[in-house]
This record gives C-alpha cells, structure tokens and sequence, in this order.
C-alpha cells in the first residue's frame, strides 16, 4: 500500500481525499494556495504546504512547487482529485519521473482519451457507437462537404473543449462559415488549440455517463450509470443521480457492456467515467474522463464501494479483488450542487466572506463540503460550496429526502443554488424522471417568459 | 520584566523607571510596545568587571526602521551558505543568506538592502513553502 499521498487539489474534493487516506492509515499532505490557508482540508490534512498565491496558474497548477512539497515531504504519490492537473498527461509523466506514483491512469491513456476526436475514434475501433461525424477539419469548405455527408443539423465542438466552448449548433449550409469561424476563434482563444470537429446533432438526448473501475492487471468492472441531464445552459452540471430513471433495459445494458469493451480496448486502469448521450434506445459516446468525477458519491451510495478508497488501492497494485457479478447496485440516490451562483443572473458566481452556514444530517443524507460559518469563499475558483446527497430505497424516497435536506440548508453570505435545485425537485418533469439536457434551459426560458 | 503600574506615571518618569529596570538586567537592548507608548533602551556592552547596574544608560528616542522580512517563494529545502547567517550581523545588499533547493534547482535567498539581521525565523534543513517567512532585516 502507498505511504503518503500529495492532494494535488483543494475544496471539498481535497477533504474527500484525506478523509479516504486516513481510513486507509495512509499519511496525506494538502497544497494550498494563500487564499485558501484557513481552509479545511490544510487543517484535516497531516501536513501542509502552501504552493503559491491565489490565481490557479501559480498555485494549483504550479507543477514545480507541487512535485517539490510531495518529494521534501515524503510521499510516494499524488492525488490529483479532478479539474486542476487531473487529466494532464504530461503532469502524469512528471510525477513517474520523480519516482511518485500518478493516482489515475496511465500518461498515454489520458492523452488519447484528452483529445475529443482521437477519444471517438479509439471508441470506434473498439466497437463502442459514437455519433456520427468526423475527424478534425482543417478548412471551412471539408467541413461544408462533411455536413452534407453526417446531415445538417450538426454540432462543430472544439478537440480540446469542455464547458460548452467551441461548440456551435449549426442548422443550415448558410450557417455553417460564420459558425465554423467562431468555433475555431474560440477554442484557440481557450484552449490554445483551434482544432474542431463534427457530430451530428443528436437533439434534446440525455447526459448519461457510466462509472468503472479497472485494476492494473485488466480487471474491469462498471458501477452503473448516473443521469446528468439537468445541466445549466453552460452545460455544466447541477443535479444527478443514480441510477438514471426511464431508461430502457436495453439502453442500460449497452451503456454498461460499451463501458467495458472500451476500458478493455484501451487497456484502462484506474477509476473513470464513460460519458454517452442517449436518445430513446440509441446510446452515442461522447467523452472518457481519466478521473474521479465530482458526481461520483451517488454511485458511492447505491453501490456500497468507496471509489477513492479504491483508486488508492488501484495505484498501490492490489487486484480489485470482485468481479461484475459481485456488484449490485441498491436503492437510489440524488446529488444536488450548492454553488455560490446566483442563479436569477445566469449563474454569475459568488465570492465573499460568508455569514452562518448550516448543512442537513438525518438519515440518508451526506454532505461533502469544505466549507463552515465565517469561511472565505474566495473568488479564483470553481465556485461549489457543497454536495448534498440523498439516499433512500425508491428514487419517490430519495427526492422526498432531498427536498427536505434542502429546505434545513443554510449558507448565508453568498446566494447559492439551494432554491434553484428546490425548483427543479418540484417540477412534474423532474419528478416523473423524463427529462433530457434542455429541461433547465428550457425552465429558466419560461421564467423569462 | 514590567515595572509595576507604569501606564499610571507620567511618560517621562515612566521612562525614568524603565531605565532603572533595564540597567538592573544583563540586557543590552530592551524596547516595549505598550498602547501607544514605544521604548527603546540599548547599550554598547558592560565593561569588563562592571555590574549591569552600573552602566549608564540613556532612553533613545524611538527611530523606526523599515524590516524587510524575506520569504521563501519556492517550496523546498532550505540550506544555509558556508558563512551561516547569525543574529545581529549586518548584512550587505544582495548577500547571499540561503538558498532553497528544489528538483535539483537552487534558489538563493538575498538580503534586498544592507542592515542588521534581526530575525531568523527557519532552519538549516527544514523543508519550506510558498510564503514562509525566513529572515527579517532592520534597513541600514
């Protein structure tokens, strides 16, 4: 078993990580930056070294004085949580090279699946549908003889992206220049990577994502999938759970059986997440994430499997020790994201001094949070103040339980997400569990309205 | 080390009384920060044989001087040079105090104005991080 492990990240993601090394009796050692010194996870932490100041380039991703505090500090190996450095290859290979042991997968593994385009065409060859589309375009008239080919409408998404940049619906042949032009300008503007590609547009589909769990010696199971259809329309995520209501036997099984064959294919290790839209039956793949997932407790919950516990124990090179068959998933469980937004100004994030905060307890309901009365939210970083999860026996349960959970939350200082996800429990659509990735910008439009 | 009820006295037979009390001590310098009242006492030595008691000692009046205090800005170990800092040594601009080793890379760290050391607040060895505070300096 690894000795000490670095946690190359912060909020509550960190604390969720040196929670997992204290069970473990593994020795855990934060990074901070100075504007999160007075944070929980630097106290919880066996020790801790400030990395830089507040702005994430010269802290959280100031690979030098991160690979520097796990050598003087002794540890064998490093945590990267997700965002940050997480699904950065070449970090990857940096802590190999200084004899500390990267906790996810290998450096190529991350490479390949990085890049948008290489990632769908690995999943093709392993047998694993995708949507149709291309490879990358180089010009504007290949990318005009590729629409008529996949059918308009399509989507032009940048190979670096994520969150929605570089990504352009495009309708009509008319359309597609301008919209060609504006996604290139804006994934180089982003990513420093202009390159983009085709779908076809699957219209209004859900966010399904499957999460596995693979040893180094090519043991692979999945541990069911997750619905993460209410996004905001920035496309990031705000509620989920597991497992996905409404879907079909036959969509499930092919999402669960596609997530194998490509960690197979590829040769996978670690824990990660297959990321498909779903439209009726039809299931496409869409993205790999080498990493732990914000999301991942609903999977924790309705499977019994810490996951961290379980990447550490990965990257020391123990077998998984079960197999498929000993996993069974049970009851069911919500996430809700308390983000310092407000949610009646486009989600505009929040930072300050906050005043009282108060979280819910009582049964099936755990909260993964770094913060507490008086804390700093400070205004250089994702602006997620807490998860709360539901857990009970029916997903009617679960929403019943999470509905109250939210209504004992008090995070005063900032507006929050609290009321936002209240609204969205309390709709028939969210309730009857049909719903697809336009149910909240379609909500929010009818507000407007 | 406080006389008794100094703050009830008038400044200057308060400072007559904490002169009393600093020649009684073996201390060469004392300074009290009390409110808003600042004292500095200080003196060369004691001569050879002479009892702390019978030094003469006057009040300074108070100079404030800039400190610059040096901090480490990478994380690492901390080394000190061949020629160890000690307390109370001027120092020059651009000396040379220690350096922080990290990944094979050295980073000196320089007093930034000539002046007296006045803290040394790391060690030998001791790993560092960003911001730590290592040496404070009293500008000459």
């Amino acid at each position: 078993m690894l000795r000490k492990v670095l946690v190359a990240n912060r909020g509550e993601i960190a604390l969720r990580i040196v929670r997992a090394c204290r069970e473990l009796g593994i020795g855990s050692v934060a990074i901070f930056s100075e504007a999160d010194r007075d944070s929980t996870h630097v106290r919880v932490a066996d020790e801790a070294f400030c990395v830089g100041p507040g702005p994430v380039p010269r802290s959280y991703l100031n690979v030098p004085n991160i690979i520097s505090a796990a050598l003087v500090s002794g540890c064998d190996a490093i945590h990267p949580g997700y965002g940050f450095l997480a699904e950065n290859a070449r970090f990857a290979e940096i802590c190999a090279d200084h004899g500390l042991k990267f906790i996810g997968p290998r450096p190529e593994i991350i490479t390949a699946m990085g890049d948008k385009a290489t990632a769908k065409r690995v999943m093709a060859e392993a047998g694993v549908a995708t949507t149709p589309g291309t490879d990358i375009l180089a010009t504007v008239e290949i990318a005009r003889e590729a629409a008529e080919k996949v059918g308009y409408p399509v989507l032009l998404k940048a190979t670096a992206g994520g969150g929605g940049k570089g990504m352009r619906v495009v309708e009509r042949p008319a359309d597609l220049e301008r919209a060609f032009l504006g996604a290139t300008a804006e994934a180089e503007a982003s990513f420093k990577d202009g390159r983009v590609y085709m779908e076809k547009l699957i219209r209004d589909p859900r966010h399904i994502e499957v999460q596995v769990l693979a040893d180094e010696y090519g043991e692979v199971v999945h541990l069911g999938e997750r619905d993460c259809s209410i996004q905001k329309p920035s496309h990031q995520k705000l509620i989920e759970e597991a497992g996905a209501p409404n879907l079909s036997e036959r969509a499930r099984a092919r999402l669960h059986e596609m997530a194998l064959l490509a960690c197979r294919h590829v040769g996978y290790s670690n824990a990660g997440t297959l990321e498909f839209l779903s439209s009726g039956d039809d299931v496409f793949f869409m993205e790999m994430n080498t990493r732990i997932q914000v999301e991942h407790p609903v999977t924790e919950m309705v499977y019994g499997i810490d996951l961290v516990k379980e990447q550490i124990r990965i990257a020391s090179g123990e077998p998984l020790g079960y197999t498929q068959r000993d996993l069974e998933p049970r009851g069911h469980a919500i996430e809700c994201r308390i983000n310092a937004e407000d949610a009646r100004n486009n989600f505009a994030p929040q930072a300050g001094k906050l005043g009282a905060v108060i979280f819910p307890g009582g049964p099936g309901i755990r909260i993964d949070t770094h913060i507490f009365s008086g804390a700093s939210v400070p205004p250089y970083y994702d602006s997620m103040l807490a998860k709360v999860i539901a857990f009970a026996n029916t997903r009617e349960q679960a929403i019943a339980r999470m509905e109250r959970a939210l209504r004992e939350t008090l995070v005063e200082g900032v507006s929050t997400t609290t009321e936002m996800c209240l609204e969205i429990l309390g709709t028939e659509g969210f309730r009857s569990g049909v719903y697809d990735i336009g149910f909240l910008p379609r909500l929010l439009a009818q507000r407007v309205g | 080390m406080t006389p008794e009820n100094p703050s009830e006295d008038e400044p200057s037979a308060r400072a007559q009384r904490l002169a009393e009390f600093f020649v009684n001590t073996p201390l060469l310098r004392m300074r009290i920060e009390r409110d808003d009242e600042e004292f500095e006492f200080s003196r060369s030595s004691l001569a050879p044989g002479r009892r702390a008691s019978e030094a003469t000692v006057t009040p300074e009046p108070l100079v404030e001087r800039p400190v610059d205090v040096l901090r480490a800005d990478v994380v690492g170990i901390l080394r000190f040079g061949r020629h160890e800092p000690t307390l109370g040594e001027e120092v020059a601009e651009e000396r040379e105090l220690a350096a922080i080793e990290a990944l094979g890379i050295r980073t000196s760290v320089r007093a930034r104005s000539s002046g007296r050391l006045t803290a040394i607040l790391c060690q030998d060895g001791a790993a560092v991080d960003y911001g730590r505070a290592l040496f404070e300096i009293e500008r000459g």
